[in-house]
């Protein structure tokens, strides 16, 4: 195996985790990263040897989530970040669960390029110029739409889980 | 929204990413003592940022479905050699060398081997507790007396390694426990940036296969360890794997000579 495809198999988690988060359903996260995995390998030759694979690949998948959805005009459906418990040594605390499903409805209710900006910088950790990098924006609209986006998750969560949330932190 | 002079929407968002350098995160921590409000709304972000982040976590955890690896190694055919060369760069080529005999953390670095996993877990938490308290982030200061504190209780040489090169300054550390009962010890770094960055060592882990580096993503931060003798040792941080292998080097070259 190549090197440039072990980074690219390293890479898979980050893809799905993120990809659940942006559309919600399981197979259909899967299948969009799928998706981009196969374009990436038929692009590989596209790819600069200096660039960011992470970005490069995250570019691509945007791309492809936004054309998905414009053919189909599809509400993202609500996300399920607490349906794989069973998968986890130690179970959750039912209040744990309960503030994730409050989290992803309210998710899914973000528009949606305020959902990608949020996601890219706060879960994928990445620079703000790499998340602006992969959604083709300006810096600045991209700073902007993540503080609307923080805002808006905010109120769409507040007053349902506050208490318990304080100590998550 | 309404910002006193100098105090950018942009500063604060970088200050609840803790992405500000030192001296405008004071400005801005003074804006925001003025102005609670403002205050309160970060942090009640900053708690749902947290919260995000168990929900990503939970899903970056799970085993890679085979569908998706083997719709990788398919493709691979697609790849000539002469690509993979061009992405030879200096820092690449380092990290790939510390991993080299490694290969089976590329695909498993989801999961990590059961045994390993209470040292990492625990290496993670700990990190999540203290990396990003801003105030007492950590117990002792003073380097010479919390070493030789640490040493002794861990009843090795535990010294805090130079990641001068690397951007980071080392901040002080603590002693933790651990489900078994022996001690860990933590020690911090930070850079100019505010990024946190820790070393987790154990000194009790008999009957344990030595082990070279390896990474696992655990609560949402990178845990690059590795095992010498009894001693094990965790580098924990929210940084880049390929940023933090050089750091992992530093480290082992200096408690191994």
């Amino acid at each position: 195996m190549t090197r440039l495809e072990s980074l690219i198999i390293r890479q898979i988690p980050s893809l799905r985790a993120y990809a659940r988060l942006l559309v919600g359903e399981r197979f259909r996260a899967d299948d969009l990263v799928q998706d981009c995995l196969e374009r990436a390998w038929s692009r590989l030759h596209l790819f600069r040897g200096d660039g960011d694979i992470r970005v490069w690949l995250f570019t691509i998948m945007h791309n492809l989530y936004v054309s998905d959805i414009r053919r189909e005009q599809r509400r993202p459906a609500v996300i399920a970040l607490a349906e794989h418990d069973e998968l986890l040594r130690a179970p959750p605390r039912e209040e744990l669960r309960l503030e994730l499903e409050y989290l992803a409805r309210a998710l899914s209710e973000l528009p949606e390029e305020q959902r990608a900006a949020v996601l890219l910088v706060g879960v994928e950790d990445m620079s703000y110029e790499q998340a602006a990098a992969v959604l083709g924006i300006p810096v600045g609209t991209l700073m902007s739409r993540l503080y609307r986006g923080r805002k808006r998750l905010r109120i769409l969560m507040s007053g349902k889980v506050e208490p318990a949330l304080k100590r998550v932190k | 929204m309404a910002t006193a002079p100098g105090v950018t929407r942009e500063d604060l968002i970088r200050y609840a990413d803790g992405r500000l350098a030192p001296e405008r995160r004071a400005q801005v921590a003074a804006y925001l003592h003025e102005h609670p409000e403002m205050a309160e709304e970060l942090q009640a972000q900053q708690r749902l940022g947290a919260l995000l982040r168990e929900g990503y976590r939970r899903v970056r955890e799970e085993p890679v479905p085979q569908a998706l690896l083997e719709a990788a190694a398919r493709n691979s055919g697609h790849l000539s050699p002469a690509r993979g060369q061009s992405l030879r760069t200096a820092a690449i080529a380092a990290a790939t060398a510390l991993v080299a005999g490694a290969a089976g953390w590329l695909i498993g670095s989801a999961t990590v081997e059961p045994r390993w996993q209470e040292f990492t877990g625990q290496a993670a938490a700990a990190y999540r507790v203290y990396g990003p308290e801003r105030d007492r982030p950590v117990e002792i200061a003073a380097r010479e007396e919390l070493l030789a504190w640490l040493s002794r209780r861990l009843g090795m040489p535990v010294l805090a390694p130079q990641l001068d090169d690397f951007g980071f300054r080392f901040v002080g550390g603590r002693l933790l426990p651990t489900a078994g009962g022996a001690p860990a010890a933590q020690l911090l770094y930070e850079n100019e940036a505010g990024r946190r960055l820790t070393l987790y060592i154990r000194s009790d882990l008999r009957n344990m296969r030595e082990i070279e580096f390896q990474l696992a993503r655990q609560g949402g931060v990178n845990v690059l360890y590795w095992l010498d003798g009894p001693r094990g040792y965790a580098l924990v941080s929210d940084l880049e794997e390929s940023a933090m292998l050089p750091l992992a080097k530093g480290v082992y070259d200096a408690f191994r000579s």
